[in-house]
């Protein structure tokens, strides 16, 4: 047993099984005992130790078998404002989040990031919650896909108390089994009144008196605290922390803020676990309220103000299609959830049980004192707010809720939070900056332009960001501007951001490539693949191409004509406004060009998975920057992260792993679609993650071989000066270029009605786009002026000597915000004590260990071939430590012969043993590698052309059918090419398959997942949840257990069919017996001796969009194959 | 390279730098005879999948000392008989007595005040003290880092009194562990920080420490003894997020060897401290206020993990039960779980905690 295969070498002869473990499951070697015990007995053997089914049945309740409350709390038209406003809502909240999840039963969705204050540093009053930010997984844990894993996913929630684990009685199950958290009125009041066994509630205030401020907030949180600790001492098990009774003189204790403080103190004194809480509140309203809530340790949580706004709206006629109040919370509460779900699997948690209590978030803006008392073990790096300002926060709320209400005044406070708004929340890019940068970049007028960047740096009377509070030092010694070095040369470490093409429109998209070849920056694919015909400079000397390659977790177009085609691969672990999350390009948007971009089929939709499949841990990452580098030698590898706490650890491993440039980018996002709540309240700014990265990196003498590039809504040269300080060296902008070509910030980019022509992929819309590559130059030479102007101020003539001094920061003098007084930006500034040899830039590159690998040998012999196009033969033996065989090869094939590659069958290598990880990974068109043998994880990653072919070796005893041949994520983004496997492959085979075709004789969970072309062919047992989310390609799966249909096939997306048609038929013989051929499969040579009676067992899988584009009917039902019966169409279509 | 005086050889936290970010993966592996034949080949072909693997692990600045790597194995009895021997220790039968492997601070004097406070334990939990054995170490087989953070090795053996069983026994010697280091973290030992006890059992044995997988037989000269052998062998090369040299943080801990992290950590540190109140167990009586903390809150998310799956495994429950309990096998909505063949978390739920 090992991680990789192949590790020690034993004798085919001597080998009986090979298999791999799965998931959950357990493989278990009893030495004493003598033998291997399946996991199925050994779940079998714990399932029978106690009669827990029995003891379930006996103890455990659920909701609905307790009895229907005397009284329900009833909706309060009267007082409704009053507690809306007590409670902070704001018109957004009701227009932009509670109404939309009514309407539709999901989040609502936006774009453009957000470039509103942080709360510790906003003028309104904020709930507390806005005060944390979600962690989410990236590099070292890979997120979930809530929607197409759903199985794994849950939301259950058990209710009562926890007995001594180290023992099982009956009165362990003795639990009341919620199905999700969200309680309505009702199901509160059946709780309340709850007596079963030792099942019992009490219901704790969770009010202050409003005139008493912090004092009267923090005796209240003791008396609180105090209440809830004797309750568990009298016995009570459920405890209901409740703000129902706000009046003129009772304001909310903060929902958030009353939870902790039971739930620290209980964990205190080791009661916690015997007792649920539980919330009733008005406060929470939107998905990251609720996250909050159970992530510092509520068992359920009552909403009621927003039930009660829901009643409110609904009685008014506001709801759509006069939606009654019952449907309106059943798809509040629905929205919710799968938000929840969602915010879990950001983080890779996938059931409720395991996020409760599990603080995954970090605080920005809150005091020291405050986070020891009751958010024990959450980081809060940069101080902020203490109880004073919470209860003033409160008192605030309060105030406007209970001044006389006037005629005029029935009003909501506007909000402005995700909309510029008069009198709302402030905006970076308001109406007034965006025309002041506008004009001056088309009237090429620095000093407009600096008019622009005034208003913006200039933040005294609009704290927004962190660095607004950052002062750049004098006190060296100005040097003349003219020896500063030209801005021509700084504009060569500027980007674009990565916004592909389908996100915004070809002309945008080629004006940033052409803006950014002339001054020698770098524009960035995004995640779309990029048009072949850019490659080749135009006429005019113009270049289309983009510098950077993005490798996301679709790989869409990600071939290896592609990887060549670079200076740069960025891998993005995450993005700005969705980190954690995955995407997707609905049908509808997926035209002939984009489809034929991403390897798809037009009118196909796309969907983006959470993880990249192939990197779930470091030395995942660090093997996928092998495979590319390989492939393309030249090329820089980058690794795109979102700044989080502990992102500079994340980078110090991404350093480790041989990338040559790590990019934190920041919190605020751009043109990405993405759920309001991940655009608000995931990521932290970058000036965090850049100045966290720079530290770690300093500690490690890691950073002299690594280049830092950060993002993430830079607009200014003070911005970049800052940034360079904090220890970046490259530079990313996305909003501001696109500001520059035209865009006014309508935040409308995911529904295809951008009027200026940026962000649709409308023909009509996209003729009205008038952004020049010259805007976009002219914007970054002002940019690179002012920087200039700064370097000679601070007397430095190169960026380089900038780089990380952090010492030239230093803190705002004289801030009297009565919020921002309290953050403290000493962790930021702070410079680790080294030893000067230790470099604070890269200065030297790293060793990315390609002398040693296999391909010089492969490429040396291919020499005839290359050069040629002369066939040539080879053999080699192979292990595991031999890694991306083939890659290297099939690079210089692309680079020689384009995307056309060689003729078929041109290189023909053989291998004997244990292929080590991405075995023939990007191979191209024309080489044919045959390994006999095994191979480990990876084989054929994003094969481009390519054939391979595995097969056990000839001296095996064992059946390759039941025996692994090659280890998970096979195939993964594979775009073209054919693979052959006599054997079993591990989970998640051709994940994001979108044009290869694949015979495999059994394979894992997950297979075909987010498939969009391409053809695979299973002869042989599939594992769980085969075919979700796949929207195109064809499988053919030989179903020989007869459960395909019932167990192993997720039927979301796809129809299953017979094989009956002529078409299919023959398809699924040629390539079974092209199998035989290649391979010499015993399972191939079967299926085709007995071809009549084994054809009904094979089953179509049909991609219910793949039919529509097609314009094949659904069908209605799905095919469950019948025992074999030899009919005569069948014989027909065989020899028709 | 500085060596960090914290518990876990990992700086404190400073600036935005805060260890508790820190994260590792790796390759990992086991060889196994099934019938529980010991021999040195197990241990051999152990190493050899160890070497074969160190491609996953990673080195930081010192291209010589690696992220950590470690072996786990049964204790090889004939071979400490005759080491034991001419240091004049008699070992009794195997199962008898548990071997401590021990790191210590290098100086003299404060290795000597950690050795007699372990000693005092022992006794007190009444065991005795057969006598300490050097472990044989290369220095020159590591890499400069970590050969500066080298801890001094010794193995402790501790014989078992004759009323105890086996089973019992090692449990006092969870109880001792436990007791020795929560002493010496709270004392005023100068370098305390070195102290730490990779293994201490009657049935295994972990040699672990900083190193690159090639050069922990070279290290550990019992490794490539012959009269090393063992029935099992399990081993672990790490990748960690940071160059700080942590010998500590090698894998196999007591049980476990782990890839991967543990993301709910903060919660599932919470919820074990939240219920020691209601832990009760007859096979520990009143010693088990001995083993609080449950988890050391200086370790990391593997690191805790295998003092959860110590807790549970000496409170009577098998491994398999335990790994059930820690790690129930995601199930709702899964339409493969026939109650037959399969535990769903609700079945198990009266002592499923899952991690």
């Amino acid at each position: 047993m090992a991680s990789e295969a192949g590790v020690l070498s034993v004798a085919p002869e001597k080998v009986k099984r090979k298999g791999r473990l799965q998931p959950g499951k357990m493989f278990l070697v009893d030495t004493a005992e003598g033998r291997i015990i399946s996991d199925k007995e050994i779940k079998k053997r714990l399932a029978s130790r106690q009669p827990y089914g029995e003891w379930l049945t006996q103890n455990q309740i659920t909701l609905d078998q307790l009895p229907e409350p005397v009284r329900v709390h009833a909706s309060d038209h009267a007082t409704i404002l009053a507690r809306q406003r007590a409670f902070g809502y704001t018109d957004e909240d009701l227009k932009m989040i509670i109404e939309p999840m009514a309407a539709w039963g999901q989040e609502p969705i936006g774009s453009m990031g957000t470039d509103t204050p942080l709360a510790c540093l906003s003028d309104k009053p904020q709930p507390l919650f806005n005060y944390f930010k979600q962690l989410f997984a990236q590099v070292t844990n890979p997120p979930i896909d809530p929607i197409r894993e759903e199985m794994v996913m849950s939301l259950i929630s058990y209710i009562g108390t926890e007995r001594n684990i180290l023992d099982e009685t009956p009165e362990n199950c003795h639990t009341l089994k919620l199905p999700h958290p969200i309680l309505t009125n009702r199901d509160l009041e059946k709780l309340r009144r709850v007596s079963r066994g030792d099942l019992l509630a009490i219901t704790l205030p969770a009010l202050f008196r409003a005139a008493d401020g912090e004092a009267g907030l923090r005796s209240a949180l003791d008396e609180l605290s105090k209440r809830a600790s004797l309750a568990v001492k009298s016995g009570y098990t459920l405890l209901i922390l409740s703000d129902r009774g706000v009046d003129k003189d009772y304001a909310p204790i903060p929902s958030l803020l009353a939870l902790a403080a039971v739930h620290n103190l209980l964990v205190r004194e080791e009661t916690r676990t015997l007792v649920a809480l539980i919330i009733e509140s008005g406060e929470p309203r939107e998905v990251m309220h609720f996250a909050l809530l159970i992530g510092y340790g509520a068992s359920a949580i009552n909403p009621y103000v927003a039930i009660e706004s829901l009643e409110d709206l609904a009685g008014r006629g506001y709801l759509p299609g006069n939606m009654t109040s019952d449907v309106a919370v059943k798809h509040f509460i629905k929205a919710i959830n799968k938000g929840l779900l969602k915010t879990f699997s950001k983080m890779g948690i996938s059931t409720l049980q395991s996020y409760r209590g599990a603080q995954v978030f970090e605080a920005i803006g809150l005091n020291e004192d405050l986070v020891n008392a009751y958010f024990a073990g959450t980081s809060s790096r940069i101080g902020g707010v203490g109880l004073a300002v919470l209860a003033r926060e409160a008192q605030l709320k309060h105030g406007f809720a209970f001044q006389p209400i006037t005629e005029a005044d029935t009003e909501l406070a506007v909000g402005g939070s995700y909309h510029f708004r008069v009198n709302g929340e402030y905006h970076l890019l308001n109406p007034l900056t965006i025309s002041k940068l506008q004009h001056s970049i088309r009237d090429q007028n620095f000093k407009s332009f600096e008019e622009y960047t005034a208003l913006i740096d200039q933040q005294s009377q609009n704290l927004a960001t962190l660095r607004s509070l950052m002062k750049i030092k004098k006190g060296r010694k100005p040097v003349p501007l003219d020896q500063v070095e030209p801005a021509k040369e700084i504009v060569k470490r500027f980007t674009t951001g990565a916004m592909s093409f389908g996100s915004i429109s070809k002309e945008a998209h080629e004006t940033l490539a052409i803006a950014m070849n002339r001054i020698g920056g770098k524009s960035n694919t995004g995640e779309g693949g990029e048009d072949e015909e850019r490659y080749g400079k135009d006429a005019n000397g113009d270049w289309r191409r983009s510098a950077i390659k993005q490798v996301a977790s679709a790989r869409f177009g990600v071939t290896t004509n592609y990887l060549v085609n670079a200076e740069e691969l960025q891998i993005k672990m995450a993005q700005g406004a969705k980190p954690g999350e995955g995407g997707q390009l609905p049908g509808d948007k997926v035209d002939d060009v984009i489809a034929r971009l991403r390897h798809s089929i037009p009118g196909v939709g796309l969907i983006s998975p959470p993880p990249h499949h192939d990197i779930y841990s470091i030395e995942d990452l660090a093997q996928l920057i092998f495979d590319l580098k390989n492939t393309n030698p030249q090329a820089r590898i980058s690794v795109k992260l979102v700044s989080e706490i502990g992102v500079g650890t994340v980078a110090a491993g991404v350093a480790k792993a041989h990338a040559d440039v790590v990019l934190i980018s920041g919190d605020s996002g751009g043109t990405g679609a993405s759920p309001l709540s991940s655009i608000k309240h995931a990521g932290i700014p970058w000036e965090l993650g850049l100045a966290e990265t720079q530290q770690v990196l300093l500690m490690n003498d890691l950073r002299s071989r690594i280049r830092v590039q950060t993002d993430g809504k830079l607009q200014t040269g003070r911005d970049v000066v800052i940034a360079a300080l904090l220890g970046a060296e490259e530079f990313g902008f996305a909003t501001t270029p696109l500001v520059a070509m035209g865009c006014i910030m309508l935040r409308k980019c995911h529904l295809n009605t951008c009027s200026v022509g940026i962000a649709t992929q409308d023909p009509e819309l996209r003729k009205k786009f008038a952004g020049k590559p010259e805007h976009v130059i002219n914007y970054f030479f002002f940019i690179a002026e002012q920087v200039r102007q700064f370097m000679a101020e601070l007397g430095f003539r190169k960026v380089d000597e900038m780089v990380g001094r952090v010492d030239m920061l230093d803190v705002q003098p004289a801030i009297n915000h009565w919020k921002a007084r309290g953050v403290d930006l000493s962790a930021i500034l702070y410079n680790p004590p080294l030893p000067g040899r230790v470099a604070r830039h890269c200065v030297q590159k790293q060793d990315h260990g390609l002398d040693a690998v296999l391909d010089h040998e492969l490429i040396a012999g291919s020499k005839a071939a290359l050069e040629n196009r002369e066939p040539v033969e080879m053999s080699f033996p192979i292990r595991n430590v031999h890694r991306t065989v083939g890659a290297m090869l099939s690079g210089e094939i692309a680079r020689r012969h384009g995307s056309d590659g060689l003729p078929d069958d041109t290189i023909r290598i053989k291998f004997e043993g244990s292929a080590g990880q991405s075995f023939s990974a990007f191979l191209a068109k024309g080489v044919t590698m045959t390994l006999e043998g095994d191979a480990n994880d990876y084989v054929g990653k994003g094969l481009s052309g390519g054939r391979v072919v595995v097969h056990p070796p000839k001296k095996s005893q064992f059946a390759a059918e039941e025996n692994i041949v090659i280890g998970n994520v096979v195939l993964y983004g594979a775009t073209s090419g054919e693979a052959f496997f006599s054997g079993v492959a591990g989970e998640r085979f051709a994940v994001r398959n979108s044009g290869a075709t694949a015979v495999v004789e059994g394979v894992g969970d997950h297979a075909c997942e987010y498939m969009t072309n391409g053809l695979v062919i299973v002869l042989g047992s599939c594992g769980r949840n085969f075919a979700a989310g796949m929207s195109g390609g064809i499988a053919y799966i030989f179903d020989e257990r007869g459960d395909f249909t019932e167990k192993r096939c997720n039927l979301a997306s796809v129809d299953l069919e017979a094989v009956i048609e002529p078409r299919d038929v023959e398809l699924v013989h040629t390539l079974v017996r092209r199998h035989f051929d290649l391979t010499g499969s015993n399972r191939a040579r079967n299926i085709l001796d007995n071809w009549i009676e084994m054809l009904p067992r094979f089953i179509k899988v049909f991609p219910h969009e793949f039919k529509r584009v097609l314009g094949v009917t659904r069908t209605r039902q799905q095919y469950i194959p019948c025992q074999p019966l030899p009919l005569p169409e069948l014989v027909e279509a065989l020899h028709g | 390279m500085q060596h960090w005086k914290t518990t876990n050889g990992l700086p404190p936290a400073q600036g935005l730098y805060d260890p508790a970010n820190e994260h590792d993966a790796c390759g990992m592996g086991f060889i196994a005879s099934i019938r529980g034949d010991k021999s040195h080949q197990i241990i051999e072909q152990g190493i050899q999948v160890l070497i074969n693997l160190t491609h996953r692990g990673a080195c930081g600045c010192d291209p010589e000392t690696g992220d950590g790597a470690g072996v786990l194995i049964q204790i090889p009895h004939k071979f400490f008989v005759r080491e034991c021997e001419a240091l004049g220790i008699t070992l009794p039968e195997p199962g008898e007595y548990a071997v401590g492997m021990t790191f210590l601070p290098v100086e003299q004097h404060p290795r000597l005040n950690c050795e007699g406070v372990f000693e005092r334990i022992i006794r007190e939990e009444g065991l005795t003290v057969l006598g300490w054995r050097d472990t044989p170490v290369n220095g020159d087989a590591i890499g400069r880092v970590a050969r500066a953070s080298q801890p001094y090795i010794q193995q402790i053996f501790v014989g078992r009194p004759s009323e105890m069983d086996e089973d019992a026994f090692e449990r006092k010697l969870y109880i001792v562990r436990k007791l020795a280091e929560k002493e010496i973290s709270e004392s005023d030992i100068e370098d305390k920080e070195f102290f730490y006890i990779p293994s201490l059992s009657c049935r295994t044995i972990v040699y672990k420490g900083l190193l690159l997988a090639p050069q922990i037989a070279n290290f550990y000269g019992d490794l490539s003894d012959p009269d090393a052998v063992s029935a099992l062998c399990l081993v672990h090369q790490r990748f960690s997020t940071n160059t700080f040299p942590s010998w500590k943080l090698a894998h196999p801990y007591r049980y476990i060897a782990h890839n991967g992290e543990i993301n709910t950590l903060k919660g599932n540190v919470a919820w074990m401290h939240a219920r020691q109140s209601i832990l009760e167990s007859p096979l520990f009586g009143d010693d088990i206020n001995k083993i609080f903390p449950v988890i050391d809150p200086h370790g990391s998310d593997s690191a805790s993990f295998d003092n959860a799956v110590e807790l549970l495994f000496q409170a009577g429950r098998s491994l398999p039960h335990v790994m059930a309990m820690l790690i129930p096998e995601a199930w709702a909505g899964n339409p493969h779980i026939k109650p037959e063949t399969f535990v769903p978390a609700d079945m198990l739920l009266p002592t499923t905690i899952s991690w």
